[in-house]
């Protein structure tokens, strides 16, 4: 499986896409420091948001393009046929591709993490009392739970890789469950409400339950407002959430696997 | 080394209503270990999916499939493509480490294979800058650069000019004389038939021969005598179970050529005049045609 | 050669006309845009699940939307309408939704709500909204304090949330006492003034520090009267009948200028006030909470 891993990596690492998703995000890091300008009190919670932001909105950028075309052009481009003709099993070729892409991505995440925590320490330095609730640990926490996030999605890209070989297809299903999954917890909480159980029919209220054991609850990993605001997550909710990520994960990708083993590749 | 038996694979017709096309039909066949075995038969055969079913990219619908265990095996790709990012040394490598080769034996390996296929120069470039024709001498390094006891290739000649055919050409045999089991699909049959030990040809799915070096050779030993086509000759010769092809001007009639006397003696004596007396070259491409056109009746093998 | 002069002559022109262009179609679509300026904010319900995991980005995006609205019209010093207080209160609610641990939402709003239009109560009850989910940050029992005190002249109220606000951990020392200096001091310009000096000093926003310098010089201009006053007392036993009097006496040199439009009066206490009762002349709402600077 290690030589899928690094071929995959350095699939992603050579691709011309990722550099270019990395200079919108270092854009996007940069722009902090005029953006935090225009306000008066909480600087930090402003220059986190927008780094946050360039970091997550680089690592779905990078999901959409890379990942959501990685299994479409092996099977497009045959290139499958010649993977698969090695002593590399359909099982290690879902699990190779997919952790080559977590090297991807742990590549780009710790580039972007340090690239936006010079500028943080720079905007700190220079607006040292306008950054009253800011917390290091609280901005690594957003963007590691950032990581799991794209942890998730990817295997559900995965999983749709093998489905369908068509890399649009998958863009669409993947978007559509990335915002089922940043909804869910939305809809869920508008339905326990008063008035969202009398608007709604039951069929659909129980639909929605189905949904929610079905989508991840991407909402979950989303710690940017939280981490904006300098708090931290207790242990053992830092490994509760960590754990339902990876269990999910998992899950999809043991899917994806059983699925892909069936497949018929013509 | 690999033994095909009864083989029968269906894929479902996407259409308004869904049928079944039966791709592969009862095909069996054995390759012996040492041999260089060629599939041929017109695109849509079924040459491609009796591969891709050897290699386990299809499962059959019945029909047994055995490879011997412990087989190192070779592939390449018909049309193929790789990842062009990497560099053909990262190709060899990552070919090569999956099958287990240790990074110290991997340098002297990589470099045999490329000087096999005239790539020396390119180790270091990416694959990307490489024309069709090195992309597929790429594919051919990748796959034989850990030594493989098989090596099954899918078009190897298409893509490259005379010249990278010629190499091919040497490396196959080459790699015969070493000893290696080569199964491989060519629309080239001059190569095929200079090559092979065994051909087997495909038609709708179906094998419909199974030719040794000793079946070419003979078929090579026949005759052909031309006689003008008309309906009452055509009617004498098959009462007398010749075997003829029927062109537009004339008939074709194929006899061994131990038999040449008796078969004039025979016309003269029903007054069909001779047009012309040949040597048939029943070659490989002749009987492909034949089986193509659906004509076993009328080619005698 | 003479053609490559030409092109880059050229280039010149077209880079000039670019920079000609460029500005009319800047200031023109500007202000197209604010004759079509449909004051419309997306409700939070919409925008919290429409921003997916950029809330907060979203909500930073829509205060900068709040703060331009207003301080562009300060700036420009146009006449703020009710209705636009009422748009800028809309934003505000929808971002205190999106993000309501973003101080600065709290912050610039009730700035903004208090000194520029004396929505005194929307203010409270948006800092309201904020204390429950910043338990543990002074400043919002503080703000809360400040407006019953200053503002509504609830002495009562103000203590007890200068109170609340002082038992935070992290708060500033001076607020233990604030609620009874502010009530000992009511009235003494002195101290209003370092207290403004004080929050002048920490304030970012250009708005609400133009509100807070405004308010300043008032009151400077107030207390520099009152010591003349006082040296009048001292040097003629009694009171000058009008301001004038320091004027001709020579005890005031100039009269200084009330930045509201106002006249600075003498009332009968001694004590010196405005017209214009510290506040901008068209909006009468402002003109309840301006006596705490002097006292009933």
């Amino acid at each position: 499986m290690w030589p899928l891993i690094s071929v995959t990596f350095l699939e992603g690492v050579r691709s011309r896409i990722l550099y270019g998703i990395f200079l919108f995000a270092i854009f996007v890091v940069f722009l902090s420091i005029i953006f935090a300008n225009f306000f008066m009190q909480d600087l930090g919670k402003v220059a986190v948001d927008f780094n946050l932001s360039a970091i997550s909105f680089a690592g779905l950028l990078i999901s959409a393009s890379l990942s959501v075309n990685l299994i479409a052009k092996d099977l497009d481009k045959r290139t499958i046929y010649f993977v698969l003709s090695r002593p590399i099993t359909r099982v290690q070729y879902v699990w190779g591709k997919y952790l080559g892409l977590l090297t991807v991505f742990l590549f780009a995440y710790l580039l972007l993490t340090g690239i936006s925590c010079l500028v943080l320490v720079y905007l700190k330095s220079e607006y040292v009392n306008y950054f009253g609730s800011f917390n290091w640990l609280a901005y690594l926490q957003a963007v590691y739970f950032d990581f799991i996030k794209i942890m998730v999605l990817n295997s559900i890209i995965i999983f749709f890789g093998v489905i369908t070989t068509s890399s649009f297809v998958n863009l669409l299903f993947t978007v559509s469950t990335y915002v089922v999954g940043q909804s869910i917890s939305d809809v869920i909480h508008f339905i326990s409400t008063g008035r969202g159980q009398e608007s709604l029919a039951p069929a659909t209220a129980q639909l929605i339950t189905v949904i929610k054991y079905i989508v991840p609850n991407f909402e979950a990993f989303d710690f940017k407002v939280i981490s904006a605001h300098g708090m931290l997550v207790s242990a053992s909710e830092f490994g509760y959430f960590t754990l339902y990520g990876i269990v999910y994960s998992v899950i999809v990708l043991c899917l994806a696997a059983m699925i892909f083993k069936k497949k018929e590749l013509l | 080394m690999i033994t095909v038996e009864k083989l029968v694979k269906t894929v479902k017709k996407k259409q308004l209503l869904p049928s079944r096309k039966t791709i592969l039909n009862d095909v069996s066949f054995r390759v012996q270990e040492g041999k260089v075995i060629s599939i041929i038969g017109q695109n849509g055969a079924g040459k491609s999916t009796v591969i891709k079913s050897i290699l386990g990219f299809t499962q059959p619908d019945s029909g047994t499939l055995n490879l011997r265990a412990g087989t190192t095996l070779g592939y390449l790709p018909e049309n193929p493509y790789y990842y062009d990012y990497l560099t053909l040394r990262e190709l060899l490598w990552f070919s090569a480490s999956s099958f287990g080769m240790k990074k110290v034996d991997f340098p002297e390996k990589a470099k045999a294979a490329v000087e096999q296929v005239g790539m020396q120069a390119e180790l270091g470039n990416r694959l990307r800058t490489f024309s069709k024709g090195m992309t597929q001498r790429a594919g051919i390094a990748a796959a034989i650069v850990h030594d493989p006891d098989l090596l099954i290739f899918d078009e190897p000649m298409s893509g490259l000019d005379p010249v990278g055919r010629q190499m091919v050409f040497d490396l196959i045999s080459g790699l015969r004389d070493r000893g290696k089991t080569i199964l491989f699909c060519s629309h080239v049959l001059s190569d095929v038939e200079r090559l092979c030990d065994e051909v087997i040809i495909m038609h709708a799915g179906e094998v419909r021969r199974h030719l040794t070096r000793e079946d070419l050779v003979l078929a090579q030993k026949e005759t052909e005598i031309l006689v003008p086509l008309s309906a009452q000759v055509k009617q004498i010769l098959t009462t007398a179970e010749y075997r003829f092809k029927t062109f537009t001007e004339h008939l074709s009639l194929y006899v061994e050529t131990d038999k040449i006397n008796q078969t004039l003696d025979f016309l003269r004596r029903k007054e069909i005049p001779v047009v012309n007396v040949q040597s048939s070259a029943v070659t490989l491409e002749k009987i492909f045609y034949d089986v193509v056109a659906d004509k076993e009746e009328s080619c005698g093998l | 050669m003479s053609r490559r002069i030409s092109y880059l002559l050229g280039l010149v022109l077209l880079i000039a006309l670019h920079l000609g262009l460029y500005s009319h179609t800047f200031t023109a679509k500007g202000e197209l845009d604010k004759k079509a300026r449909v004051n419309y904010v997306l409700p939070a319900e919409f925008s919290r699940v429409a921003a997916l995991d950029f809330q907060g980005l979203a909500a930073d995006f829509q205060l900068l939307q709040g703060i331009f609205f207003i301080g562009d019209k300060i700036d420009r010093q146009e006449k703020i309408t009710a209705l636009d207080w009422d748009y800028f209160t809309r934003i505000i609610k929808a971002v205190i939704k999106l993000d309501p641990y973003f101080y600065d939402t709290y912050h610039f709003s009730t700035g903004m709500l208090t000194w520029g239009s004396g929505r005194f109560q929307d203010a409270i009850d948006i800092l309201k909204y904020g204390r429950q989910f910043n338990p543990d940050d002074f400043r919002f029992p503080y703000h809360i304090g400040f407006i019953y005190f200053y503002f509504l002249h609830d002495a009562q109220k103000g203590a007890q949330y200068f109170e609340i606000a002082s038992k935070i951990p992290g708060a500033p020392p001076i607020l233990a006492s604030l609620a009874s200096r502010l009530a000992y001091y009511k009235g003494n310009y002195t101290f209003a003034i370092n207290l403004l000096q004080r929050m002048l000093s920490a304030e970012r926003s250009p708005e609400i520090r133009q509100y807070y310098q405004k308010r300043l010089t008032a009151l400077q201009g107030a207390l520099l009267i009152e010591k003349a006053v006082q040296k009048f007392k001292i040097d003629f036993l009694r009171l000058p009948d009008s301001i004038q009097e320091l004027i001709d006496k020579k005890i005031l040199e100039t009269l200084p200028q009330d930045p509201y439009g106002g006249e600075y009066i003498l009332l009968e206490s001694g004590r010196i006030y405005s017209t214009s009762k510290f506040a901008n002349a068209p909006q009468k709402k402002t003109t309840a909470g301006s006596t705490a600077d002097v006292g009933e």
